[in-house]
């Protein structure tokens, strides 16, 4: 065991060669000089030196500590300076021996009681050292408080956050020095309530304040600070900075928030069906699965079959098609289908489906991707109705456009009719006295004038002229006062029987067979016989002038129904002016196999004084009067003719009844 | 036997002259102006009056309506002789007002066939 002692002033010599002597284990070595004590300490297991009540006292032990951390120290105490002990024991001392009882076997003993200590004391050591690191090297922030909330002690990194250069400058301050009013309240209240219970506040998350206005957050644990007899006398505490965390977490929760709301806005989501041997075995699905069909993630994850329950009945072949169809050519999918919301609403989705494959390439399932599509489909809809309702607007636009340009058409002509009537009485008053004194002369004439073969030409001639001025003028009263005086239930087919009878001489001359089939038998109409009559014959003369070189006239009746021509035709049509598909009526055509009328110039046949014929051989009135009689009495009259081989007049009046009523006239 | 009279009512001179000229077998009265119609009917004592529709001063109706308002003159036959006859007013009746008539231009032996009509033997 080597033992330095240190004896600057040469007078514990005597002291060693005892203590050697009567400890031959010890080997004792005197230093002279601070210098060759600390040079060779590092190997010494006692270091024994002389103390002296001075200031130095203190930096002395401290130099020894540090130079040999493994040596007891013994420290010699002078004469009457006992009261130095418990100051040397607390500097790092392990034994202090009074020097005026110096005696080997005393110093032995001390020894021996230091190297006692020094071995209990380095565990505490080292444990105060671990401790110590501890406290100063955490970022956390340590502080001591006594009973009135004055610092006792704090770390470096609490010091740090009070701005103190040296932490020994908190000691005897309190909160109230660093932080602001409002956060210094909150501690003091923490710490009385901790000294009055003696329970600890763990965990406490601290919003701190400073005096310059800038915070942060703090996660802080206080507990009561007890004595060896365990009174409680002050607190301690540790404080971890959640600044950055809480940002941190605020961030996250400002993010999750945006993703919440998101996700409630979204109505897209990606589900993900696993299969094994081609059947689905398990399916998920993402969040966005509530919005559209009502049901949440975990409802889908727990009921493996809800997906093909949503689908709405009428669509769920379409969608086991579809995924027929993917599994089998392995090719992207995209339909759009029906779900039944869990509200009972039904929604539109698109449905794209794409196959996935595991590591090693085997099929592992599909997954899809739902968008909602509702709102585009009831837009679609809605557009197709618009559109549907639009379309019939245009139809029906369309069709009252035609029919007001019919009812134009006609209003034009009856206005020209009316025109010509109102000129044409004016004029056949005029005419027709001068007519009848030229009459009335040549009668004189006939009967007075000498009989020459030359005078009766002349007079023939003359009586023809005015007969033919007559007639002209007659019809133009025709034209004028086509109105209708006394109608009767008449039937048709004595009209037209004598319509015929009227024209056959003219028949007869011109070699003209003629053919009737008069089905219409029994028909009656509510019209003037006499006009009804007069415009048949102007038509059959007509069709007599048309054939010249003679050929065959066909007249026909017909009682049926109006059917109108053509494929649009419905129920309402109208025919001109008066009839509607449906209407009871009696037809009578009447065709020739004449010249026929050219195309361009078959609109004007009805026009009063048109004619195609040379002039002097036809007035122009005989159409157009039959026109207007049938117009009289609510019935069409058209002409169709192809030129070269004959015309065909269609008549149509309104069915007065039937022959029942015949009885009754 | 005595000839029938008959007082013809026109404004047209020519027609009535024409007209006597044509009908040698009656003893025929001219009237051209409407208004002396009646007066002349009255003094002349027609067996047959032919009346024209439209004159000037007085149409035809009237005069017939006067006439027929005279005792004497209430069962005389008129007959209205016009330019202006339209099926229309024909109306299937042969009558205007009440009264037969016939449409200029006119021809004798549809004259000679009323006046026999009206005037039987």
């Amino acid at each position: 065991m080597r033992i330095s002692l240190y004896d600057p002033e040469f007078r514990l010599g005597d002291l060693a060669r005892r203590l050697q002597a009567c400890s031959p284990q010890f080997t004792i070595a005197c230093r002279a000089s601070l210098a060759e004590l600390l040079a060779e300490a590092k190997t010494d297991d006692v270091l024994i030196c002389e103390a002296t009540p001075a200031p130095e006292f203190a930096g002395l032990l401290s130099r020894l500590r540090a130079a040999a951390p493994q040596a007891a120290i013994v420290v010699l105490i002078g004469e009457d300076q006992e009261e130095w002990w418990p100051t040397a024991i607390r500097l790092g001392a392990h034994e202090c021996l009074s020097i005026r009882n110096s005696k080997a076997e005393e110093l032995a003993e001390a020894i021996k009681r230091a190297l006692v200590r020094r071995d209990c004391e380095r565990p505490l050591r080292d444990q105060l050292r671990r401790l110590t690191q501890l406290v100063e090297n955490i970022p956390d922030r340590v502080f001591f408080k006594d009973e009135e909330s004055r610092f006792l002690e704090i770390n470096r990194a609490l010091a740090l956050r009070f701005g103190l250069a040296d932490r020994a400058e908190a000691v005897g301050r309190n909160d109230a020095d660093f932080f602001s009013a409002a956060h210094v309240a909150a501690m003091g209240a923490h710490d009385q309530r901790i000294m009055r219970t003696g329970e600890p506040l763990l965990g406490q998350l601290e919003r701190e304040e400073m005096p310059d206005g800038s915070s942060g957050w703090v996660l802080t644990s206080k507990l009561p600070l007890r004595d060896s007899r365990g009174v409680v006398v002050g607190t301690f505490g540790i404080s971890h900075d959640v600044t950055e965390w809480r940002r941190a977490e605020e961030a996250v929760r400002e993010s999750e928030e945006r993703y919440r709301r998101l996700l409630d806005s979204i109505t897209d989501y990606v589900y993900t069906v696993e299969t094994r041997d081609g059947h689905a075995v398990s399916t998920s699905h993402g969040p966005g699965c509530l919005a559209v069909t009502g049901h949440s993630v975990e409802a889908f994850r727990d009921d493996p079959l809800l997906w093909y329950r949503i689908i709405h009945p009428a669509d769920r072949d379409l969608v086991l098609q579809s995924i027929r169809r993917l599994m089998l050519d392995g090719e992207p999918q995209s339909i759009e289908h029906r779900l039944v919301h869990a509200n009972g609403a039904v929604r539109w989705v698109r449905n794209k489906q794409v196959l996935r494959r595991g590591s090693s390439g085997d099929l592992a399932g599909y997954d899809g991707l739902i968008s909602d599509i509702t709102e585009r489909k009831e837009a679609e809809e809605d557009l197709a109705e618009t559109n549907a309702k639009l379309n019939q607007v245009l139809f029906d636009l369309t069709r009252s456009h035609e029919e007001l340009q019919t009812a134009q058409r006609q209003l034009i002509e009856a206005e020209k009719f009316h025109a010509v009537g109102q000129l044409a009485a004016g004029v056949a008053h005029e005419v027709k006295n001068p007519l009848a004194i030229l009459q009335v002369g040549l009668e004189y004439f006939t009967e007075n004038l000498p009989r020459a073969s030359g005078t009766d030409d002349v007079l023939r001639e003359m009586r023809k002229a005015v007969d033919d001025a007559t007639s002209v003028v007659s019809d133009l009263l025709h034209v004028a006062t086509v109105e209708d005086v006394d109608p009767r239930l008449v039937a048709v087919n004595a009209m037209v029987q004598e319509a015929l009878r009227v024209v056959s001489p003219s028949l007869a001359t011109t070699g003209i067979k003629v053919v009737t089939d008069l089905q219409a038998s029994g028909h009656l109409c509510q019209v003037d016989p006499a006009k009804i009559t007069h415009s048949f014959v102007q038509v059959l003369l007509n069709a007599c002038d048309a054939m010249p070189s003679g050929g065959t006239l066909r007249v026909s009746t017909l009682g049926k129904p109006l059917q109108i021509m053509g494929s649009k035709s419905k129920p309402g049509d109208r025919s001109g002016r008066f009839l509607r598909q449906g209407d009871p009526v009696v037809v009578v055509e009447i065709s020739d196999t004449g010249i026929g009328i050219p195309a361009d110039k078959l609109s004007r046949v009805f026009d009063p004084f048109y004619t195609t014929k040379k002039t002097g051989q036809g007035k122009g009135l005989g159409l157009s009067v039959a026109k207007s009689v049938i117009n009289l009495y609510r019935g069409e009259m058209t002409i169709s003719s192809a030129e070269g081989s004959g015309s065909t007049v269609t008549i149509v009046l309104p069915n007065g009844g039937q022959e029942v009523s015949v009885a009754r006239l | 036997m005595n000839k029938k009279r008959i007082l013809l009512v026109d404004d047209e001179s020519g027609f009535t002259k024409l007209l006597k000229l044509i009908l040698p077998g009656y003893t025929i009265c001219e009237e051209n102006n409407a208004t002396k119609a009646v007066e002349t009917a009255l003094r002349f004592q027609p067996d047959l009056i032919f009346l024209d529709v439209i004159m000037p001063d007085m149409d035809g109706g009237a005069v017939a309506a006067e006439i027929r308002a005279q005792p004497l003159l209430s069962r005389t036959p008129i007959v209205f002789l016009t330019a202006i006859v339209s099926p229309a007013e024909a109306g299937g009746t042969g009558l205007i007002g009440g009264f037969p008539f016939l449409a200029k231009p006119v021809k004798k032996e549809k004259l000679i066939e009323c006046i026999n009509r009206h005037l039987p033997d």
